[in-house]
């Protein structure tokens, strides 16, 4: 029994810290509709912000303390709070996208500063430990248990006892009515931002406290939190902390040699570290059907104002001639240029989820790491050609695609989000490093085809420019076809399909497998740009899950058509940071990509209807036709 | 006869946690007439519609569509079994033209459960589909909105539109739930005038609920009268009208 003490009183710490965020997130999200993936960039800038004041200006620390906590966190709750009265009436996607935003913001100013790496933080706690029954305790330990148990004690009592609690609740069954009682709907959801914020800091500052002050791990709270917000059913405040105790209870207990030995050897590696990714992943798939979904999934979309064909043509035309005569203009930049051709494919397989299905996935580094290691395998290691790697990298990927679909069935809009971005780290944390993907070193080589010229930059570029092209005529045939059709009708309702005989499960598992299927061969693609592909790195390219999110957030920014818009945020996530040499360019980039994703979320294509509009205007001064505006989909269209 | 005697449902309950909505509900819609569901709010005729359709699972009781049990299938396996409804908060896609939106009706008939016609329509589909469109939206006298956008129209003509959905669905057996709410007189009348073609001339059955009572009355060949959930009477709308029953529960608060 000693042997396994250590383990549940360290566990019962991190997990009350995951109980303690959970709450927070849970709160919000109540409060708002609005599921806030910077909950734990919150926490981490609050944390850096008691390390900044406290070791490197020298405050007292209780001083740093209210200042980071009671001060810093709640100015970003009010800040979380406007850009939430923003998205009321907002797109699953640019409710995710908006606070990943500021997330990606969050985490590139914190690492900006103080660097991607762990900083030595000393608890503000006395660490003096005590005998609890043959057990070491320490002081700081008791005081963050106590401190979260109180905490999240009291925000429940607020909740059910008082005046503004029932505000609070009422304002999640019906704004309306609350705002005819006197009260102001806006005022009590500041507040719930301003108290979800300060436990959001309060649990970064405990946390960097008892595990490490690092950049990442800070941000990536919300995920650990995640397990114990889905056991609370995204609703029950005490039920997600019970569960944020739970998984970190059992997340330690797996860890003690003692239990370790019952567990089968492959179950024991990454399985502590993703139990709570696996909590969410299970409880989305048990009861997902009766979370729903709050809001709209999908906005009407705003009708295309298209260039007149021969300008569309002439555009198209030089667009290619550029882009082909770029690496002979510049042959020291091939690998970044071939690169940026790689990630059109990713883009437009990420286009067609996010934007033509409405459906956002934050798995989609799992897909290209899927295709890339199946592609290396099977050539490298078995010998066999190029052709027939990137045949197999699509064939593993389709089960993946289907098998991050199965929660998308039962799920929908943020829920499904969720669910991807558990799978993308799940797939990380368990599989990377395990010889059937990355393997222990983390890398694995591939080579160019060996045909006709294919292997010089420049043939290889042209083939990855092909294979783009072919992505985004893939992405557009779908979208003017019936899927595209069903596709909408999906987003709109999926019960509309169903109530015609259509079955929604086969339109969001086809989606899901063919985007899949475009990203593993953007897999295998890749590790032929420098001969191989690593399972880490900092930058915006590395197949690392927190990855994910930011090209999701650079496809955001770059509209909604279907070759504009993949183009363009290759060009911004590959191109645009290789034109500068500062060693800050990756951190700057994310702080510039989450800004953007940002502004673009809370605008929701108000600057381009206003665009639209002058264009309009312009064309009917000019006395043009407007033909070329109407819908594409007519009658004649159809029958063809 | 005995397999194609339409939509029937027996000692229907539906359970909100301890509230009974439905409360044994028997109900008969054969092919080839109108019948009407009528009770005042809150009867359960929308929640006999989900039950119906498979938006919701009953707690107990029985729907079968055409002697065969469906009651644990599928909404689009009912759906594929001829079974369409249109909804009181109507389901449009409002960012697309009246067109797009007929056409999906029977776009997704087509679909189906097959990835492969997911992914493409055959040969001849298209002109299926724009011809069952280009019907629909005749029958239902809205040719000239086709090409408008669906989130411009008035209540009545969204409902039109949803009605011309389902028609181009091609369903046999039809759950209208408040389909002449928004319209205008008018409207309406070329309403009464789809529903009594479509049983003529098509054999379709037709399940309305419906408030007005004029509508009922002149197009339904039988009445089922809830309230709380409960049967009250079934007859035809004479029968229904003459009842004390009905009137002490529904018309007489009404009159």
């Amino acid at each position: 029994m000693s042997t396994v003490l250590p383990f549940v009183v360290a566990g019962a710490v991190v997990g009350v810290l995951y109980g303690l965020t959970a709450a927070g997130l849970v709160l919000t999200y109540k409060i708002s509709g609005i599921f806030n993936f910077a909950h734990g960039a919150v926490g981490a800038a609050s944390a850096f912000a008691f390390h900044e004041l406290r070791d490197l200006h020298g405050l007292p620390a209780p001083l740093a303390a209210v200042l980071s906590v009671l001060v810093l966190a709640p100015l970003l709750g009010v800040a979380l709070s406007l850009v939430a009265r923003r998205l009321q009436s907002a797109s699953t996607r640019d409710r995710v996208v908006a606070t990943v935003g500021i997330l990606l913001v969050l985490q590139g100013l914190i690492q900006l500063r103080h660097g991607a790496f762990a900083i030595p933080f000393d608890s503000p706690f006395p660490t003096t430990t005590t005998d609890i029954g043959g057990t070491l305790v320490g002081a700081d330990q008791l005081i963050t248990v106590v401190l979260c148990i109180v905490a999240v004690t009291a925000l429940t009592l607020l909740l059910r006892r008082t005046r503004l609690g029932l505000q609070m609740q009422a304002i999640t069954d019906n704004p309306d009515l609350l705002d005819l009682t006197g009260a102001s709907p806006a005022r009590v959801r500041t507040l719930a931002w301003v108290l979800g914020a300060s436990f959001a800091g309060l649990s970064g500052v405990l946390l960097a406290a008892a595990v490490q002050l690092e950049a990442l791990l800070l941000t990536l709270l919300v995920v650990q939190a995640l397990g114990a917000a889905a056991l609370g059913r995204f609703a029950s405040l005490p039920a997600a902390f019970g569960g944020g105790v739970a998984i970190g209870v059992v997340q330690f207990l797996i860890r003690a040699p003692a239990v370790g030995d019952l567990l089968p050897p492959l179950g024991t590696s990454g399985l502590d570290q993703s139990l709570p990714t696996i909590v969410l992943f299970v409880v989305l798939l048990v009861v997902g059907r009766r979370l729903g979904s709050p809001g709209p999934t999908a906005p009407p979309p705003t009708p295309s104002t298209q260039l007149p064909a021969p300008l569309r043509r002439a555009l198209l035309l030089g667009g290619v001639g550029v882009a082909v005569a770029l690496p002979l203009l510049a042959p020291t930049r091939a690998p970044v240029l071939i690169q940026a051709a790689v990630f059109i494919t990713i883009f437009a397989s990420l286009h067609l989820l996010v934007e033509v299905s409405g459906q956002v996935s934050l798995a989609h580094t799992a897909f290209v790491a899927i295709g890339a290691t199946t592609f290396s395998h099977v050539t490298t290691g078995a010998g066999l050609p190029w052709g027939v790697g990137v045949i197999a990298a699509v064939v593993a990927a389709v089960p993946a695609g289907v098998l991050v679909a199965v929660p998308a069935v039962r799920v929908s809009g943020l829920f499904l989000a969720l669910a991807t971005l558990g799978f993308g780290i799940l797939v990380e944390q368990m599989l990377y490093t395990r010889p059937v993907m990355f393997g222990e070193f983390g890398q694995r080589f591939g080579a160019r085809p060996a045909l006709a010229g294919l292997d010089s930059d420049l043939g290889y570029f042209l083939l990855c420019l092909g294979a783009a092209a072919a992505a985004m005529w893939l992405v557009t045939s779908l979208r003017g076809g019936r899927l595209g059709r069903l596709l909408r009708a999906l987003a709109a309702d999926p019960v509309v399909l169903a109530m015609h005989g259509a079955t929604p499960t086969v339109t969001r598992v086809l989606v899901f497998s063919i985007a899949a299927a475009m990203a593993a061969v953007a897999g295998a693609l890749l590790v032929g740009v420098v001969g191989s592909v690593s399972s880490e790195g900092v930058t915006p390219v590395a197949l690392v899950s927190f990855n994910s999110l930011l090209w999701v957030a650079v496809l955001a920014t770059t509209g909604r058509h279907p070759i504009a818009s993949p183009v363009l945020a290759a060009l911004a996530l590959v191109v645009a940071p290789s034109l500068f040499s500062a060693e800050s360019v990756t951190q700057v980039s994310v702080v510039g990509v989450g800004a953007a994703a940002l502004l673009a979320a809370i605008d929701q294509g108000a600057t381009r209807r206003w665009v639209d509009a002058r264009v309009r205007a312009c064309a009917r001064r000019a006395g043009r036709t407007t033909a070329g505006r109407r819908r594409a989909l007519t009658l004649g269209g159809r029958g063809g | 006869m005995a397999d194609r005697d339409g939509l029937s449902v027996d000692g229907l309950v539906v359970s909100y946690g301890g509230a009974r909505a439905v409360d044994g509900l028997d109900l008969r819609v054969p092919r080839g007439r109108v019948t009407g569901l009528i009770g005042p709010n809150g009867a359960g005729k929308t929640t006999t519609f989900n039950a119906c359709c498979g938006l919701l699972r009953p707690t107990e009781g029985t729907v079968r569509i055409d002697g065969v049990d469906v009651t644990g299938e599928a909404p689009q396996r009912r759906a594929r079994r001829g079974l369409g409804r249109t909804f009181q908060r109507m389901k449009l896609i409002e960012g697309a033209s009246v067109l797009d939106n007929v056409a999906l009706g029977r776009e997704a008939h087509l679909a189906g459960p097959n990835p492969l016609r997911h992914l493409w329509q055959r040969r001849q589909e298209g002109a299926d589909i724009a011809a069952s469109a280009a019907d629909a939206l005749v029958t239902c006298g809205i040719s000239h909105l086709a090409e408008q956008v669906v989130a411009d129209l008035s209540t009545g003509q969204r409902r039109l539109v949803e009605l011309a959905r389902v028609l181009a669905g091609g369903f046999d057996l039809l759950l209208l739930d408040e389909p002449s709410s928004g319209l205008d007189p008018t409207e309406t009348a070329t309403f009464g005038a789809v529903l009594t073609t479509l049983v003529a001339e098509h054999g379709v059955g037709i399940l309305l609920v419906e408030h007005d009572m004029a509508l009922v009355m002149d197009v339904c060949a039988h009445l089922f009268v809830i309230d709380f959930g409960r049967p009250v009477f079934d007859g035809t709308p004479a029968q229904t009208r003459a009842s004390e029953a009905v009137q002490h529960a529904y018309l007489g608060a009404s009159a």
